[in-house]
């Protein structure tokens, strides 16, 4: 790619040094063909790179082709999430957790680290529009950091390969919505944001930069149980006391939103719920994952509190707690690994049972 | 703002249309003040007090001249190229000033406490000083009258294509320009696009990929083997070369547009047979800013080869620190120091003692070619590198002197080299393809468009920042 890149520049290069100078007068001509050029080639190239499937391959790419291939005889039950599902549910375990309680179903994640809103909104638009089989069920994550400011993920992200293959023009048009609308940004601020937006949007669409792979998102996030070793370790004494004190929390941190849900965030939900009722889906439930800091548990006791219409389950049973109190359970704070994960699986099992989620 | 950026591409829209639209001159030119002005504090707005700050300093120095008498010009140039110079010394030299003298110190074993103050670096204070200073001191050769527009200078000082990395354009070349209206000329606006359009694939495409070879190798120099510090130090090369001429392109090409002409900033540079030759081609609006604002007035070539080494060596030295406060750009000066010292001194005994032709198409050409082209590389390893010991342990991997055992890298070194002899054998060579037909000649420039489509696809979407932006 790299020689690639190179011989192809020197051949621009070269290219320019060699064309004649514009006859006077007529360098709109010239002007006119290099540019009748540039459109023909970028269209071929636009074509040629969509219809090839030529786009950098990120991590929603493998989960999404599971899921897009599935066509199995039992129902499917879906997990829309960030790496706190992907760390602590096991879909396998799950599915055979439902089975034993006579509720057979497939079950699967469309859940990667570090996903923002619009990527996972994207993603889910792209599976629902290509799928052979569609969910009978979907369970969307409940997260405080992720749910409380949508635009702190989409520029963290900024013109990497994920967020410049999410951000088509739906996206966009939710991201400068939101940019239009955030509290105390300044005009600056806004522009710059807004400009990032259009800029990917851009990219999105002409697919600059698409022979490069060049800003993959690192794989620092892995939470699986076979991944790195815990980034965190604490003692069983600690997590226990952390959990006691979780439980208890019922403040928000203080620069999240006090509203729950944000207002932006009950726009984009009726905007998902709306797409999954557009292909049929009518059955949706919301989740969280246990965690150790207090704050993400006050926000799901909260965001459950406000969608009473929807089944809701907030990781903080103290049975499960109880059963989550070992250091070797955590990997940090908010992500679960091992036994800990097992455990959550099992009693989210019982709880699509016992709520009649999945009846 | 970064040339290669949708913000830039935005923000040059915008002001070509808003520029092209307006009737009046002085519109205009206030017009691409507040942008200037502007393009300046996206980066940070505080510093534009500063620029601005410099600008009354050159205007007022520009109208006491033309009032005061012959004893006091002297008096007067000094004040104000001595508060350039003071400003340039705080912002960009006080801290280093201050950490080496505390090293010295404490080396002499006399306790010191002093506080480096971690001065925030002003984007482009060391080319809008120097446009200040070549302002006023051409007033006060008489190579141009003192301006009474204050928006004229600001202008010039400010003007935006050339405010961050140069290049280091002439008052007695620019005003001129600035003082006469700029019609709209298609021919012109054609010259622009192409020069900008050179300038993004130079950049975009060939010094940026080269990034992707050079950056993770200079980052952790010692855990490549030799070989990949070979291979990067030849990207580098290449990197510098492309980027910087990339930038200058662009910004010429960018003040074009607006009707107004640079001069060239790079002319094939890694052509030159000899250090001289290499500094009359390569970032020549500072070489020859130097020669003419320093190394004339302090002597030039008038005198012994001494005298006259001894006036390159102090050129260098402190052009190498304009290039940044830290020992390693002093040593890059140096050793460009030493190259024109040493041309000279060659020159002076082949033309006393050797019956040689030293002319540049003899046989002496390849190995001075060569040998030209190694020293210069040599000199960007310690340009590249985050201090001189690291420099040093480059260069001893590459020279086999010691075991350098790490990571491999691809070995594409032929590849760059061949990048930049195309460039610069087409380039210099000066031919043109003969496309009698027309549709030969629609095919070409058509095609010059598609091969830009590609070089868009093959871009690589995170942009580095020009390297010259630090300085």
């Amino acid at each position: 790619m790299m020689i690639a890149c190179l011989l192809l520049g020197a051949a621009i290069v070269g290219l320019c040094h060699l064309l004649p100078r514009t006859r006077p007068g007529r360098p709109s001509r010239a002007a006119l063909l290099v540019l009748g050029g540039f459109i023909l080639a970028q269209g071929a190239l636009s074509a040629a790179i969509s219809g090839l499937g030529l786009v950098p391959k990120g991590p929603f790419h493998d989960p999404l082709r599971q899921l897009i291939e599935y066509d199995g005889e039992r129902p499917l039950i879906l997990f829309i999430g960030s790496s706190f599902s992907e760390a602590g549910i096991d879909p396998g375990a799950l599915a055979e957790a439902l089975a034993s309680a006579g509720r057979s179903a497939a079950v699967q994640r469309l859940a990667v680290g570090g996903a923002p809103h619009l990527e996972r909104l994207h993603y889910l638009k792209e599976y629902l529009a290509r799928a052979r089989r569609k969910p009978q069920l979907v369970l969307f994550e409940i997260a405080g950091g992720y749910d409380s400011g949508p635009l702190y993920q989409v520029h963290e992200m900024r013109f990497t390969d994920r967020m410049v293959a999410a951000m088509d023009g739906s996206s966009a048009w939710w991201a400068l919505r939101w940019v239009a609308g955030a509290d105390g940004l300044s005009l600056s601020q806004r522009l710059a944001l807004a400009s990032e937006i259009l800029g990917q949007l851009a990219l999105h669409v002409s697919h600059i930069g698409s022979f490069w792979n060049s800003a993959p998102i690192g794989e620092a996030a892995v939470y699986g149980p076979g991944g790195s070793p815990p980034p965190m370790r604490f003692s069983d004494d600690e997590t226990a006391e952390l959990l006691e004190q979780a439980a208890a929390a019922r403040d928000l941190k203080p620069d999240w939103p006090p509203d729950v849900p944000a207002p932006w965030m009950s726009a984009f939900l009726a905007e998902e719920i709306a797409t999954l009722q557009h292909h049929g889906v009518d059955r949706l439930a919301f989740y969280s994952v246990p965690s150790m800091q207090g704050v993400n548990v006050a926000y799901a006791r909260r965001f459950c509190a406000a969608m009473s219409e929807f089944a809701c389950i907030v990781g903080e049973d103290p049975e499960l707690l109880a059963g989550l109190r070992h250091a070797a359970d955590w990997c940090d704070f908010d992500h679960l690994q091992g036994t800990g994960r097992e455990v959550f699986t099992r009693w989210l099992g019982d709880r699509l049972v016992e709520m009649g989620v999945w009846p | 703002m970064n040339f290669v950026s949708f913000e830039f591409a935005a923000f040059l829209t915008v002001i070509y249309v808003l520029h092209w639209s307006c009737g009046h001159t002085s519109i205009r030119k206030w017009l691409l003040l507040i942008a200037s002005y502007i393009f300046y504090a996206v980066w940070d707005w505080r510093f534009c007090f500063l620029m601005l700050f410099v600008t009354v300093n050159a205007f007022a120095a520009g109208q006491i001249l033309a009032l005061a008498t012959r004893g006091r010009r002297r008096a007067v140039l000094a004040a104000s190229i001595g508060l350039d110079l003071v400003v340039l010394g705080y912002f960009k030299y006080y801290d280093f000033f201050l950490s080496n003298v505390a090293v010295a110190l404490t080396d002499l074993g006399v306790p010191a406490s002093l506080q480096v103050m971690r001065i925030i670096l002003p984007v482009g204070i060391s080319f809008y000083t120097f446009h200040a200073i070549s302002y006023v001191v051409d007033v006060y050769r008489g190579k141009i009258e003192p301006e009474p527009s204050f928006v004229n200078i600001a202008l010039y000082i400010s003007f935006f294509p050339q405010l961050i990395a140069g290049p280091i354009v002439r008052a007695n070349f620019i005003m001129p320009q600035i003082r006469r209206p700029r019609p709209f000329s298609p021919a012109q606006q054609g010259i622009g696009v192409r020069l900008l359009l050179r300038g993004f694939i130079y950049k975009a495409v060939i010094a940026d990929t080269l990034a992707q070879i050079a950056d993770p190798v200079f980052a952790h120099v010692d855990q490549y083997d030799a070989h990949a510090l070979l291979t990067a130090t030849i990207a580098f090369y290449g990197q510098i070369y492309f980027d910087f001429a990339g930038y200058s392109s662009m910004a010429i090409g960018t003040a074009r547009l607006f009707g107004y002409r640079f001069l060239s900033n790079f002319n094939y540079p890694y052509s030159s047979s000899s250090v001289t030759e290499f500094w009359r081609r390569w970032h020549m609006s500072l070489s020859f800013w130097l020669r003419d604002y320093l190394y004339i007035p302090i002597g030039g070539s008038r005198g012994s080869a001494l005298f006259v080494c001894r006036n390159l060596m102090i050129t260098m030295l402190l052009g190498g620190l304009w290039h940044g406060a830290a020992w390693n750009y002093v040593i890059w000066g140096a050793l460009h120091g030493v190259g024109l010292c040493a041309n000279k001194l060659w020159r002076e005994v082949v033309r006393r003692y050797l019956p040689l032709s030293i002319d540049a198409h003899g046989g002496w050409h390849v190995p001075a070619l060569v040998l030209t082209q190694l020293w210069v590389m040599l000199a960007w390893v310690f340009f590249r590198c985050d201090t001189a010991a690291e420099a040093t342990e480059v260069l001893v991997a590459l020279l086999g002197l010691r075991p350098h055992p790490g990571a491999a890298v691809l070995p594409v070194e032929g590849y760059i080299l061949a990048v930049i002899a195309i460039d610069h054998m087409l380039g210099n060579a000066r031919l043109r393809l003969s496309l009698s037909p027309g549709w030969a000649r629609a095919l070409a420039w058509s095609g010059l468009g598609a091969l830009f489509a590609v070089g868009l696809a093959a871009m690589p979407i995170v942009q580095k920042t020009f390297i010259y932006f630090q300085f």
